[in-house]
């Protein structure tokens, strides 16, 4: 262990939530619909693209629309994948995007590929450089690269939406935002991306494989192609299916170390960023910060962990008499399956952060990580993947026990639906008094209204007009107007003499609508206290028995605290010792 | 039109003009981009002598002679040219590709387990033919006098991720400095000091491992003793 490695850990970490905030707060910005700036470059090919799919990018979805379109929109991905995949060696594939002649893998191969590819898995079923052609990289690899990673983000989009709204109905609309991904997240940072990477050394051209001629006499053949583009669009979307076959070990994909810091950065900035979008867009941002320390805290327990291991070296290295330590020009550990400008913290960190992320691209050899060091990457590919975003924003749940969302989240689509389904909030004694007892009543027409899943407002107000504002006076019981009236009481002197200002204080005046129905509100903090006003509210929390109206005075009065309290040990008849014993006789003898 | 056949139909034509924009334009603007820009980068790091193509800088090499037969014939085993170490060379990590080490059309690693007896052997054969190269034939001893298996630096021994490793540790690379120093009559401090010309530092002065690259290294000893190559 270095100085330099436990440093990369922090630095990585740092960097990522320097990076991430801003993004997560574009990305929020970007899927509420507002202007960004790269609106002005991007607003007419994204309405370019509505016209050309033929979608009304402004019909909301509701989750069962969503959910057929991206279901649909996957499918036709997958048949083209195979298909690409299919036709490598076909008459149509110019010779300069095949240039060694590479057959089409057999079918159950390509199936493989595709439906892995398709769902963002990624899985290599195929070593790169030996197996495609660059046009099925191209049109084949990399198309599926944007595709699922922009499904992967639009489903976390349409969760947090889900979230939200809480009616189902505004999800958004798939198309809307699969096109939004595309342009305005996965494009601009993709090419930022794919630049950078270029200009460090990680190749893209056209040519066929070099023929070398070593120094010693020796002949190397060098494997090139379009990698730079391919590499980026793999690291942003967390898709890591590498254009060779040790991914971004490869000389080619992952040249320096440099390099290496900037990958991880790539992989994990847009899980991070959904993050804060996350608690942007449900208008809660502590919960996101708090979901993102989460999250870091695991992850920085998950390096922590990993590079201590791996700097230890394996006992295979220690049988065979090696020493791990670090030495003076060698950072020492277990460097099998690993390349030395990485060295130790750089592979264990990129390890890390791909298995956090769901991504499979790799540094290094995973199973020739020594025991603890590649438990730690599978721990967290069991564990269903720390940041992946979709399991990312289920963890931000927040429900109460009823079902309902924490009032906090704010910025709700469709204010007016969003509270059919909910039972008033305040202890509210005036509707309990009005509509008495019983939930279905019917209403002039004969329909009959359910009081608690239908409109409750509007079923009030169609059944007790101008009942309430009797009631709401009657209802109120003995504490509470003692705490209206300690609140007068409390008031200086002068105030005491102007005549106004306590009967403002007792009847409010509707100022909404529905302000009339409300009860007055107790004290908060002493309502939620005080057995009484809790008892009252507990009305409120759906059917009962009858006999469960009034806790407080049924039963004996000198029982009513104790309702079920019994005699713990009743007087009985003594035992009988007259009675003859069990009869245990042996049935053989 | 039904939901559904809408649905397929947008499906259709999404995936074809996504396929046109991610799979033909951004590709070609990405590599068009870099061959104006870092035409050197973008196209390998070829690296030139004489005009020859002698590899590319940022790919490993064998710097190893191919082993003869009786018959004069190249011995091969598999179709993959069997070769012992070039002493005049500093030599690259171990590789685990097929097809001979340092085969760069088809990359890959050794897959070999931590607590596996398997690595264990591996890494006693490369210890000992790490301790072989760096020992001087006729007198047997080590080049390096202070050269024991405790000393040798553990990426000399184990074999890297791409089967490409393009550079060693420094440790590495001193110790085989004695050896390159004795058969190129060279005295050690310009070998260590080409060392030290072709050490890569770390990213951002943490990210990673200092590293020596051995192709650079050994043209620069070539052209330092005028050998052929």
């Amino acid at each position: 262990m270095t100085f330099a490695g436990w440093f990369t850990i922090i630095a990585f970490v740092l960097v990522l939530s320097v990076l991430a905030f801003p993004l997560g707060t574009y990305i929020a910005r970007v899927y509420t619909g507002e202007r960004v700036f790269l609106t002005p470059i991007f607003g007419w090919p994204e309405r370019f693209l509505y016209k050309v799919l033929r979608v009304d990018h402004e019909r909301q979805q509701d989750w069962k629309a969503y959910a057929k379109s991206l279901i649909v929109f996957s499918l036709a991905g997958w048949i083209f994948l195979y298909v690409v995949l299919r036709t490598q060696d076909a008459f149509f594939v110019p010779h300069s995007l095949n240039p060694l002649a590479y057959h089409s893998a057999p079918a159950n191969v390509v199936f493989n590929i595709t439906s892995s590819f398709m769902t963002n898995t990624n899985w290599q079923f195929y070593s790169g450089e030996t197996t495609m052609s660059y046009l099925s990289q191209m049109i084949g690899l990399t198309v599926q690269n944007w595709l699922s990673a922009g499904v992967g983000i639009v489903v976390a989009v349409a969760l947090v939406r889900g979230i939200i709204s809480r009616s189902g109905k505004g999800l958004g609309n798939f198309w809307q935002d699969m096109v939004r991904t595309i342009l305005y997240v996965l494009a601009p940072l993709s090419v930022l991306v794919a630049i950078v990477l270029a200009s460090q050394g990680v190749i893209a051209n056209f040519s066929t494989y070099l023929h070398v001629h070593t120094i010693t006499g020796l002949t190397q053949t060098i494997a090139m192609g379009p990698v730079a583009d391919q590499h980026s669009i793999m690291l942003l979307g967390t898709n890591g299916g590498g254009f060779f076959n040790t991914n971004a070990a490869h000389p080619f994909e992952n040249p320096s170390q440099f390099t290496n810091f900037f990958e991880m950065l790539a992989v994990l900035i847009i899980p991070a960023a959904l993050i804060f979008m996350y608690g942007r867009m449900t208008g809660n941002r502590r919960q996101g910060y708090a979901i993102y320390a989460t999250v870091m805290v695991m992850f920085l327990g998950a390096c922590i962990v990993a590079y201590i291991a791996e700097a230890h070296g394996s006992p295979a290295q220690h049988a065979a008499g090696l020493h791990t330590g670090v030495i003076s020009g060698s950072g020492g550990g277990n460097l099998e399956g690993k390349e030395q400008r990485f060295g130790i913290a750089g592979s264990a960190i990129f390890d890390v952060v791909t298995t956090v992320t769901s991504c499979g691209a790799v540094n290094s050899a995973l199973e020739s990580f020594t025991g603890i060091g590649g438990a730690v990457p599978f721990a967290n590919l069991s564990a269903g993947v720390v940041l992946d975003p979709p399991v990312r924003a289920a963890g931000g749940l927040h429900r109460r026990a009823d079902g309902r969302t924490h009032a906090r989240v704010a910025r709700q689509e469709a204010r007016g639906e969003r509270d059919k389904a909910r039972r008033p909030r305040d202890p509210d004694h005036a509707p309990r008094g009005a509509v008495l007892h019983g939930t279905r009543r019917r209403d002039k027409s004969g329909k009959i209204v359910d009081q608690r899943s239908g409109d409750f407002g509007e079923a009030r107000r169609a059944h007790a007009p101008g009942v309430l504002r009797e009631l709401l006076r009657v209802s109120l019981s003995g504490e509470q107007q003692r705490l209206r009236f300690r609140r007068i009481h409390r008031l200086d002197p002068a105030e005491r003499r102007q005549p106004r200002r306590p009967r403002h204080q007792l009847r409010r005046r509707a100022r909404r609508l529905r302000h009339g129905l409300r009860a007055l509100r107790a004290d908060p903090v002493r309502a939620g206290r005080r057995g009484r006003a809790r008892r009252q509210a507990d009305h409120s929390r759906g059917p009962r028995h009858d006999a469960h109206r009034q806790p407080h005075v049924r039963g004996a009065v000198d029982r009513r605290d104790h309702p079920r309290r019994r005699a713990d040990v009743l007087p009985r008849p003594a035992a009988r010792t007259d009675r003859p014993g069990p009869d245990r006789t042996p049935l053989l003898t | 039109m039904k939901p559904w056949l809408r649905d397929t139909i947008t499906s259709i034509i999404a995936v074809i003009v996504f396929a046109i924009l991610t799979g033909l334009v951004y590709p070609l603007v990405i590599t068009g981009v870099s061959q104006v820009a870092f035409p050197g980068d973008a196209n390998g790091q070829k690296i030139y002598v004489d005009g020859k193509l002698v590899g590319s800088k940022i790919i490993g090499q064998n710097f190893g002679t191919p082993v003869l037969e009786k018959n004069g014939k190249v011995k091969e085993v598999k179709g993959a040219v069997i070769t012992e170490p070039d002493p005049r060379y500093f030599q690259s990590r171990p590789s685990a590709t097929e097809g001979g080490a340092d085969n760069a059309a088809a990359s890959t690693f050794s897959n070999h387990g931590p607590n596996s007896v398997k690595t264990k052997e591996a890494n006693e054969e490369n210890i000992k033919a790490y301790l072989e190269l760096n020992k001087n034939p006729t007198t047997k001893a080590e080049y390096d006098p202070g050269l024991s298996v405790g000393k040798i630096p553990v990426d000399a021994v184990n074999s890297s991720a791409s089967g490409l490793d393009p550079e060693i540790s420094k440790a590495n690379a001193w110790i085989q400095a004695y050896r390159i120093a004795a058969m190129r009559h060279l005295p050690l401090a310009t070998v260590d000091g080409l060392i030290a010309k072709y050490t890569s530092g770390r990213g951002l002065g943490f990210s990673g491992e200092e590293g020596v690259n051995v192709l650079e290294l050994n043209l620069a000893l070539n052209r330092l003793t005028g050998a052929k190559s």
